[in-house]
C-alpha cells in the first residue's frame, strides 16, 4: 500500500489537515499519525489500525499498483462524452441596461430573440430529446449581454416551453440567469419560481463602490439597493432557487466586507452562496499572501455563508466548452462554444438553421475538442488537477504554448496552507448546512 | 437586527480521525 499521489498535507497546530483532491475529501490527523502515514506506513497500520483502515475506505491510502492518474484520465473522457447531459446557453440579447466598465463583451444595441429564433431553439431541444434517448438533463443557461431585458414577453415564454416540452418526455430541465439582477421584478417572481431557476447576481462590493460601478446610464441611479432587496426577495418567494453572488473585489472593496455583510445579515444561508473573483484589470501581482483577501474569505465563512474563491472544485473537466453536448446560441442564431470571450463573428463556431439544426464549423471545432486541457508537461504531474483540469480549452487554442502563464496557483491570492484551511472550514459550513436542523 | 460577527472561531479553530467531505 501507498499514501495517495493526491493527498495534500497542511500543519494546523499539533495536527496536520490532509487533504485528497482526487477523492475531494479532508482528514484531520495527530503529528505522530502523519509522519507515519509520509514515511512508515506500515508502523501505522500496527500502531493506529482503525486510522489506517479509515485511511484505506477513504482512499488516502491506496494499492501500489492504484493507477490514479489513469483513472482521472478516464473520468475526463467519460465527463466530456457524457451522453446524459446537455449544457445549453442562451444570449437572449446582447444589450444591457448597465455599462460596467470592466465588462468584455460588445453590446448590440436593441437586439432581442425573434420568433423565427425562438422556434429554432425549440426545434433545436426537441430533436436533442428525441434522438438521444439517453440525455435526461438539460442545463440551460442565460447569459449575454443582460439575458431578463425581454424576460416576460420573450424569455419566458421560451423557457416555459423548454420545461414542458422536457416533462412531456419524462426529462429534466433546470434554469440558470447570469443577471445584474436590475430586471427581476416582484412581478416576475411567480414565472422564476415556475421554472426553478437559479441566479448568479453580480455585487461590486459596498454600497458605494457598487453604484459606482453599476448605475442606470440615463439617471445615475444605483441599483445597490434594489438588488439587495432582489437578493431577499428571491430567497423569500422561490421555493428551490440557489443564488450566487458573486463578489467582483479589487484592493478598495476587500476592507470594507463587512457592510456588504451587514446587509445581507438575515439572508437564508441555504439558499446564497458568494464567489469571489477579482476584477481581472486590476491584476494582483500575484503573491501568495493577500491577507485583506484572506481576512473577507474567514469574515464571510464566520457569518455563516459558503464561499467559493477560484476555479478549483472538483469537477471532471476544466470548462463545459471541452464537452461534446454542449453550446452556445445567441439570439440571432449563430453559434458558439465559449462564452468567456465577446461574441463576434471571429469568435462564432456554428449556425443554427431555422428548422433547428446546428451546424458547426467542422475545423473550428475539431481544433477544440482535440485539445485534452491536462495533457501537458505543467498539469500531468500537479497534484490540483482533479480540481482544475488546466487551462480551458479556449486559452489554449489561443496561446499552446504559453500554459504557465494559465496556471492557477500562479494567480492564486493565498498560500497553499491558507487555501486548504480556507477550503477545510467551507466544507465543515457546507456539511452543517446540509444537515437538517 | 444581527450584527455581522467579526471574532469567533472558524470550524477548523477547536478542533484529535475525523473526515470532512468535500462538496
Amino acid at each position: 500500500m501507498k499514501a495517495s499521489y493526491y493527498n495534500l498535507y497542511v500543519p494546523h497546530k499539533e495536527h496536520f489537515i490532509c487533504y485528497n483532491t482526487k477523492n475531494d475529501i479532508f482528514c484531520l490527523l495527530t503529528d505522530r499519525n502523519h509522519d507515519l502515514l509520509c514515511n512508515h506506513l506500515p508502523q501505522l497500520a500496527q500502531a493506529a489500525p482503525r486510522v489506517y483502515e479509515q485511511l484505506v475506505e477513504q482512499r488516502f491510502i491506496v494499492d501500489d499498483d492504484a493507477d490514479e492518474y489513469g483513472e482521472l484520465c478516464a473520468e475526463y473522457d467519460t465527463a466530456i462524452h457524457n451522453p446524459n447531459v446537455y449544457y445549453l446557453t442562451l444570449l437572449p440579447s446582447l444589450d444591457c441596461n448597465l455599462r460596467c466598465w470592466y465588462c468584455f463583451e460588445k453590446h448590440v444595441k436593441g437586439s432581442h430573440l425573434t420568433p423565427e429564433s425562438t422556434q429554432a431553439i425549440l426545434a433545436y431541444v426537441r430533436r436533442l430529446w428525441d434522438e438521444h434517448p439517453q440525455l435526461a438533463h438539460l442545463n440551460v443557461e442565460m447569459f449575454g449581454g443582460e439575458p431578463l431585458l425581454y424576460f416576460r414577453e420573450e424569455l419566458y415564454p421560451l423557457l416555459a416551453q423548454i420545461k414542458q416540452d422536457a416533462e412531456e418526455r419524462q426529462r429534466k430541465a433546470s434554469f440558470f440567469f447570469v443577471t445584474n439582477a436590475v430586471c427581476i421584478t416582484p412581478d416576475t417572481l411567480p414565472l422564476f419560481d415556475r421554472l426553478n431557476a437559479s441566479f448568479q447576481i453580480s455585487i461590486d462590493g459596498y454600497k458605494d463602490r457598487h453604484d459606482r460601478v453599476k448605475f442606470i446610464p440615463g439617471t445615475r441611479e444605483g441599483t445597490y439597493d434594489r438588488m439587495i432587496e432582489t437578493v431577499y426577495s428571491l430567497t423569500r418567494n422561490l421555493k428551490n432557487t440557489y443564488i450566487n453572488l458573486r463578489l467582483n473585489y479589487d484592493d478598495e472593496t476587500l476592507p470594507h466586507m463587512a457592510d456588504l455583510i451587514q446587509d445581507l445579515i438575515d439572508v437564508d444561508r441555504h439558499k446564497v452562496g458568494v464567489h469571489l473573483e477579482r476584477v481581472w484589470q486590476t491584476g494582483h501581482s500575484a503573491k501568495h499572501d493577500n491577507q485583506a483577501l484572506k481576512a473577507a474569505i474567514d469574515l464571510w465563512m464566520l457569518n455563516g455563508f459558503k464561499v467559493s474563491y477560484m476555479n478549483l472544485g472538483r469537477r471532471s473537466f476544466s470548462c463545459k466548452a471541452s464537452a461534446v453536448n454542449q453550446a452556445i446560441f445567441s439570439y440571432d442564431g449563430t453559434a458558439y462554444k465559449c462564452s468567456g470571450r465577446d461574441f463576434t463573428p471571429q469568435h462564432c463556431e456554428g449556425t443554427l438553421t431555422a428548422d433547428g439544426f446546428l451546424h458547426w464549423d467542422a475545423g473550428k471545432l475539431e481544433r477544440r475538442m482535440n485539445i485534452v486541457t491536462y495533457d501537458n508537461d505543467l498539469c500531468r504531474s500537479c497534484k490540483l488537477m482533479p480540481l482544475c483540469w488546466g487551462p480551458c480549452c479556449q486559452k489554449q487554442l489561443e496561446s499552446p504554448s504559453d500554459l504557465e502563464r494559465f496556471c492557477q496557483k500562479r494567480h492564486m491570492e493565498l498560500s497553499m496552507p491558507d487555501y486548504i484551511c480556507y477550503q477545510f472550514n467551507e466544507a465543515c459550513i457546507e456539511t452543517e448546512l446540509r444537515t437538517p436542523s | 437586527m444581527k450584527q455581522v460577527k467579526t471574532t469567533g472561531n472558524l470550524p477548523m479553530d477547536g478542533m484529535i480521525l475525523m473526515f470532512v467531505t468535500g462538496g
